[in-house]
């Protein structure tokens, strides 16, 4: 059995969790209650998360994923060690937390009256970037 | 001996700055604390505030022959700062005080002494992939540490002649035209008034003044109405100075980093 492993985010909206998560091309459950995840072998597991990636979607010896609300709104992410050894780790992580990002700012900052203008996609040293270019008015 | 003047200059916003002539054969740590003691500025309140310049030191060091600078942070390229894609560098320090300034974390006189020669080839680095237009500084207040600034300019245009140079600062043109800026550094009002000459002859677009919260924005690159952006030469027009722009970097770690105008909230 596979060690779960909390990992803290500063994901605290559930929309765009789960519309970052549908971007990288999963189908997350969303449970208000939360609800128990699973193990590879169809066992369930004691955690228990609010959104849920089902293993079914990751890989044949995966755990689900799971995003557990947390006592400061925000989400910690349920990941278990041996899906973290085949790429569902910090790193993927923080793909979801950028997807997220950016769809929070834009959401934001288009409420608050700035009009989108643009987005870059840039590669850096330390990583890809993604630019967002708003007008004031 | 040369007298100790301090002299205190309000403008009609009630901002202040100082002159410290006479007190350059103070450390600069010396200076501040005469500053802070005996600075006083009436401003158009009534109030009687005491101008302070918490934990200042002297950033004109040398490491070695190397001049050091106070460094914020510096970004390889953004579009929300002056003609084209630009690297920014923002320096670290700033006693103005202008209230409800957009940048607070960069007021205080303490952080990364950082030597100008690394700070330009960082820059290069950042940039190899991606060319840019030129480099803009901002801060903090740039013109506070004016002598790193100059040969920050330098060390840039070594590298690369073709690079244009974009300045925001807070304080106006006849401020520094006379010399009537602080500096962390010890040059004297004679001095200060000559390193802006050069740093001038250099640039090629400055935003100048104070950030007035009560007077919104509407020309580029200024955050508030009473603030200027000035030509130096005929390089740009003012056509090519985008409307205010907020540009919002997203790290593949989810770190966030604004920068430009954010004049309606900030939306993160």
């Amino acid at each position: 059995m596979s060690k779960y492993l909390e990992c803290n985010t500063v994901l605290g909206d559930r929309k765009f969790l789960v519309a970052a998560l549908a971007e990288l091309g999963y189908h997350p459950e969303v449970h208000p209650d939360g609800a128990a995840l699973f193990g590879y072998e169809g066992r369930e597991r004691p955690e228990r998360a609010h959104v849920i990636i089902r293993r079914k979607e990751l890989s044949p010896a995966s755990n689900d994923i799971g995003f557990a609300r947390s006592a400061d709104g925000r989400f910690v992410a349920l990941l278990s060690e041996y899906d973290q050894q085949i790429g569902y780790d910090r790193k993927w992580l923080g793909k979801v937390q950028q997807i997220y990002k950016e769809k929070q700012t834009i959401a934001t900052a288009r409420a608050k009256g700035y009009v989108f203008q643009g987005r870059d996609v840039v590669q850096t040293a330390s990583g890809q970037q993604i630019r967002l270019r708003f007008s004031v008015r | 001996m040369q007298a100790k003047t301090i002299t205190v200059v309000i403008d009609e916003n009630g901002n202040s700055t100082i002159d410290l002539s006479g007190f350059h054969d103070n450390s600069c740590a010396k200076v501040a604390e005469i500053s802070a003691a005996a600075t006083a500025s009436r401003r158009n309140t009534g109030r009687l505030l005491i101008t302070r310049v918490p934990g200042v030191r002297n950033s004109n060091r040398r490491a070695g022959r190397r001049r050091v600078m106070l460094l914020h942070a510096s970004t390889a390229a953004s579009r929300a700062n002056g003609p084209g894609l630009r690297a920014v560098v923002w320096f670290q320090g700033c006693s103005l005080q202008c209230a409800n300034c957009f940048n607070p974390a960069t007021h205080p006189f303490e952080g990364r002494h950082v030597p100008t020669s690394e700070v330009a080839e960082a820059v290069f680095q950042a940039t190899a992939t991606q060319p840019i237009d030129g480099i803009t500084f901002s801060g903090g207040e740039p013109m506070q540490q004016a002598a790193d600034l100059l040969e920050l300019i330098e060390e840039f245009r070594n590298r690369d002649r073709r690079l244009s140079f974009g300045l925001f600062t807070g304080y106006t043109e006849r401020e520094l035209g006379s010399g009537r800026y602080f500096c962390v550094s010890r040059e004297a009002g004679e001095q200060r008034r000559n390193l802006w000459y050069r740093i001038r002859e250099r640039l090629d677009f400055a935003v100048m003044g104070r950030y007035n919260q009560h007077r919104p924005a509407s020309a580029p690159l200024c955050s508030s109405g009473n603030q200027r952006l000035r030509l130096f030469n005929s390089r740009y027009e003012m056509r090519d100075f985008a409307p205010l722009q907020m540009e919002i970097t997203i790290a593949d770690s989810g770190l966030v980093h604004l920068t430009g105008f954010p004049i309606l909230g900030n939306p993160l």
